[in-house]
């Protein structure tokens, strides 16, 4: 069975043209609406920089004195007025939506922009080519591709090499999105240095806010307000776990050869879990399980 | 050389060139001001129908941050362009703070900041804008006060820590330098210039701690990097000769040993760099003033 060349004419290439010239048309319309990056609110930024530093300082305690990290202590875990103590002053996604409809409209924005012309054109692509076998398929395939090619063609019996009209549709539709992105990212790039507006539309919809940063929950803090309140949280735990040892003072033995003070190391990973000495009476056991029967008790543990 | 500087320097009317090297300043974020007007200016005024529009406004903004440096005048007219064109741009704003800097008129740009803030709380450069006029003007109360702000909003600014490190630094407070620096080490624990500065903030409080811990970072700076730091290795050598002279009392046997290698091993290391330099003046001064103070 052959197809007729003049369904390539008048079929086919029409559909692949139609749909090039959709999506220019859909690239510049994008390009006039002025898209307003969603501005960043005070207190989330500040949070978020809180966070990245606190963070910092528990990755690398071990770089500085136990003074200068006990130091550092009261502007993060103070009772009343440390940082992580705080109630978390973001609003959670869904709440801030309320407040602010543009985010909302961004959103719609993105991904109406995508619906609208896909389903349109897919509407008028199965009128107007209603029912043409528009491609075969030089090489043989099961049959469950039926319902991927032939949509719109309800025929049994037919080989499934063959492409339907509305099939060939999508293929392209979709197919083309990287060839538009290729043709307009060059004078894009130049443009806006960094994204191009069809990136920076994903970007909108995609990431209504920067991303919290804390390294410890990646996955928390994306949506809801609860979740915010545990970053906070965990990084409180983050502190907790500090296990101090001042890793500088063993560079200059290192330099001449002596051997570093590896006692100290053992010493700190069996006993000394929590230990940086907090003005709280809880403290006080913790301090008692440090003497040397108890570590030694802790290290038999251990083993 | 820049290839791209090497055709202009033949063909200066070469737009594309011209084009080009503009872009690469700008990814570079270079400040070649000077060759950014030479051949940005042409480039506006004769050839703007050849860029997109996009492209334009991008370097007639280089432009006028070049010409800040260079030549204040034609920042000023590509201002009003720029103005027109975007009358209520908040990017132009800043140029246009930027503008009031240069020519010195400090309360002005510190009146467009402000309004900036009031509108954008958030706003980074505008606050850091603030830091910079309050520097210029060399009020060191103020800057360090508007530093303290920023931080306040930006803690994670590593940048700023420095810059507040070097202001403690010409003022003595050195508890304070102290903390700044240690803020840099905790932000980026394998810069070895952090602990080569922490090491020498130690060393200039000078207790007998502090100069221990000084002696331990020019250590650690030196395992960060071990040739090319000959700056770390001298003050190695004069931390440990200090202990030794004014707290060999208070040392026990197995420190002053330690104190004694490490003294030894600097020496060593910075008479072997100056052994190999061909300046003879150079190397007797050096090896003798280590002959006198063994």
């Amino acid at each position: 069975m052959r197809l007729d060349p003049q369904i390539r004419d008048f079929v086919l290439f029409p559909i692949v043209i139609i749909v090039f010239l959709v999506s220019v048309i859909r690239h510049y319309l994008f390009s006039i609406i002025p898209s307003q990056k969603p501005a960043v609110d005070k207190d989330t930024q500040r949070e978020q920089q809180l966070l990245i530093r606190s963070n910092r300082i528990c990755k690398n305690a071990n770089m500085v004195s136990k003074s200068s990290l006990i130091s550092r202590q009261p502007f993060f875990l103070e009772e009343t007025n440390g940082e992580l103590n705080q109630d978390s002053k973001q609003k959670p996604l869904a709440m801030s939506m309320m407040f602010d409809p543009s985010m909302m409209t961004n959103m719609m924005k993105g991904s109406m922009g995508n619906m609208i012309p896909q389903v349109v054109l897919g509407q008028l692509i199965s009128y107007l080519f209603k029912g043409f076998l528009v491609v075969k398929l030089p090489f043989f395939l099961p049959a469950r591709f039926k319902t991927m090619l032939q949509q719109g063609i309800g025929l049994s019996s037919l080989d499934s090499s063959f492409v339907s009209s509305l099939s060939w549709y999508f293929m392209v539709y979709f197919g083309l999105r990287g060839v538009i992105d290729l043709l307009f990212q060059a004078k894009d790039a130049i443009a806006h240095s960094y994204f191009s507006p069809i990136r920076e539309q994903k970007r909108q919809t995609q990431v209504p806010r920067p991303a919290p940063v804390s390294a410890s929950t990646p996955s928390l803090g994306n949506m809801g307000g609860t979740d915010k309140k545990d970053t906070l949280r965990n990084e409180k735990e983050n502190w907790k776990m500090i296990d101090h040892f001042f890793e500088i003072q063993n560079s200059e033995l290192e330099l001449i050869g002596k051997p570093v003070n590896k006692e100290k190391v053992v010493k700190n990973q069996t006993a000394n879990k929590t230990q940086i000495p907090k003005k709280n009476k809880s403290q006080n056991k913790n301090m008692k399980s440090t003497t040397p029967k108890n570590r030694k008790r802790n290290a038999k543990k251990k083993k | 050389m820049n290839k791209n500087l090497e055709t202009l320097q033949n063909k200066p009317n070469n737009w594309k060139a011209a084009r080009d090297l503009l872009r690469e300043y700008r990814e570079k974020q270079a400040r070649n001001s000077y060759e950014i007007i030479k051949y940005g200016l042409p480039l506006i005024n004769k050839k703007s129908q050849k860029l997109s529009k996009e492209e334009l406004f991008e370097v007639m903004e280089q432009v006028f941050l070049a010409g800040l440096d260079v030549n204040i005048e034609e920042s000023k007219t590509l201002l009003l362009k720029l103005q027109k064109q975007f009358p209520k741009s908040l990017r132009v704003t800043k140029l246009s703070g930027l503008l009031e800097e240069a020519m010195g008129n400090w309360k002005s740009a510190i009146t467009i900041y402000k309004s900036i803030l009031k509108n954008n709380p958030s706003d980074q450069i505008a606050r850091k804008r603030l830091v910079c006029v309050s520097k210029a003007q060399g009020d060191v109360v103020l800057t360090i006060k508007n530093l303290n702000n920023y931080l306040s909003h930006f803690q994670g600014d590593t940048e700023t820590w420095e810059e507040l490190l070097e202001i403690y630094l010409t003022q003595q407070c050195y508890s304070k330098a102290l903390y700044c620096c240690e803020e840099l080490i905790l932000a980026e624990p394998n810069n070895y210039q952090h602990h080569y500065k922490i090491a020498n903030i130690y060393y200039t409080i000078g207790k007998r701690t502090d100069l221990i811990k000084a002696r331990q970072y020019y250590a650690h700076s030196i395992k960060l990097l071990k040739e090319q730091n000959l700056k770390s290795y001298y003050g190695l050598y004069l931390t440990a000769n200090k202990l030794k002279s004014l707290y060999s009392k208070n040392l026990d046997q197995s420190e002053t040993q330690i104190n004694e290698q490490l003294l030894q091993f600097a020496a060593d290391k910075i008479k072997n760099v100056y052994l190999k330099l061909e300046d003879n003046d150079t190397k007797k001064t050096v090896l003798d003033f280590f002959e006198k103070n063994k």
